[in-house]
């Protein structure tokens, strides 16, 4: 092994990154990016449907929620309502709106994923670095 | 190509698409082995490729030509690939020191792998260092690429990414080293 190395030049050992990749990977890549690009551009019927439906969610949870809290004040006057479990009923039917109406904002507008800016990226590459590695530049060639 | 050319017709709805397709023919295997140096495994380097490109088709009407249209498509290359390491890191329980390990693991099980035991040594030195001089690292060394070049992809300057290749380079050679006394003895 060391002898083939030995007789290898500066180019060929340097420069090939030792790895392959399934045949025909390259010309098949553009085609697929295409399918999902159509794919994608389908897809933004279920998406109407979707922001068609969540005011109309938003709406059915504020006034579950309204509804609730004018509820509650009469339930709470008569003790006896109480006793005979009412208490449970509204408990269940505002924890129930409430986590519908905390799931419904995820509903939301889709959040566009921001990207890494270029101060961001240095601190993220900066963070892996031990000091060890922040070396004076003067001292670099 | 003329780059100018490429870019007006990707943002010309009537021509996007072949555009699109003349683009993905160009850059596809200079972004594919960036990725592949920085995560190692060809089916994740596929997934954060596909992304990378459907975030250009997505995107290309807001680049405003401030760098150049490589520039811009490494770096957003970049971006997704330390993303999905950090996710990687983060799905893990925070139980993975460094990408090391993940990176080790997934080069022992590689099958791709297609070089000699220099390269493996070397492979192994490589996935070794901290995430940024290794990507520095990559970029110089395998990819060839100037300093000037690198400094406006990753957004670092050129005296902190020499410093970094300067130690990289040191590392290797003692992680070889070793190897091979080793091997002597």
């Amino acid at each position: 092994m060391k002898e083939n190395n030995e007789n290898r030049t500066d180019q060929e050992v340097d420069r090939r990154y030792p790895f392959q990749l399934p045949e025909g990977y390259f010309d098949a890549l553009p085609e697929r990016l295409m399918s999902n690009i159509e794919i994608e551009r389908k897809s933004p019927k279920t998406l109407t449907f979707h922001r068609l439906l969540m005011p109309v969610l938003s709406v059915a949870a504020s006034v579950a929620i309204i509804l609730g809290l004018i509820y509650i004040p009469s339930m709470f006057s008569s003790s006896e309502k109480i006793a005979a479990g009412k208490s449970t009923d509204i408990e269940y039917y505002l924890t129930y709106q409430l986590s519908a109406l905390a799931i419904f904002e995820t509903f939301g507008e889709p959040v566009v994923e921001k990207d890494l800016g270029y101060e961001q990226l240095e601190e993220v590459l900066i963070a892996t670095v031990s000091e060890y590695e922040l070396i004076d530049f003067n001292s670099v060639k | 190509m003329l780059i100018n050319s490429l870019i007006e017709r990707l943002k010309d709805p009537a021509q996007k698409r072949l555009a699109f397709h003349e683009l993905v023919s160009t850059y596809q295997r200079r972004l594919y082995w960036h990725i592949r140096k920085i995560v190692l495994d060809h089916d994740d380097t596929d997934d954060i490729l596909q992304t990378v490109f459907m975030k250009v088709w997505s995107s290309i009407d807001n680049f405003r030509e401030e760098s150049s249209l490589y520039t811009w498509l490494f770096r957003i290359a970049t971006n997704e690939a330390l993303t999905f390491l950090a996710q990687k890191k983060k799905r893990k329980g925070f139980f993975i020191h460094s990408d090391e390990e993940y990176l080790l693991d997934k080069f022992s099980a590689d099958q791709y792998f297609d070089g000699d035991e220099l390269h493996r040594n070397l492979m192994l030195a490589v996935l070794k260092l901290p995430e940024k001089q290794r990507i520095v690292f990559n970029m110089k060394y395998f990819d060839e690429m100037k300093y000037e070049q690198i400094s406006e992809i990753l957004g670092t300057s050129v005296g902190a990414l020499k410093a970094s290749y300067h130690h990289a380079v040191k590392k290797i050679e003692e992680s070889i080293k070793i190897v091979v006394d080793n091997e002597i003895n």
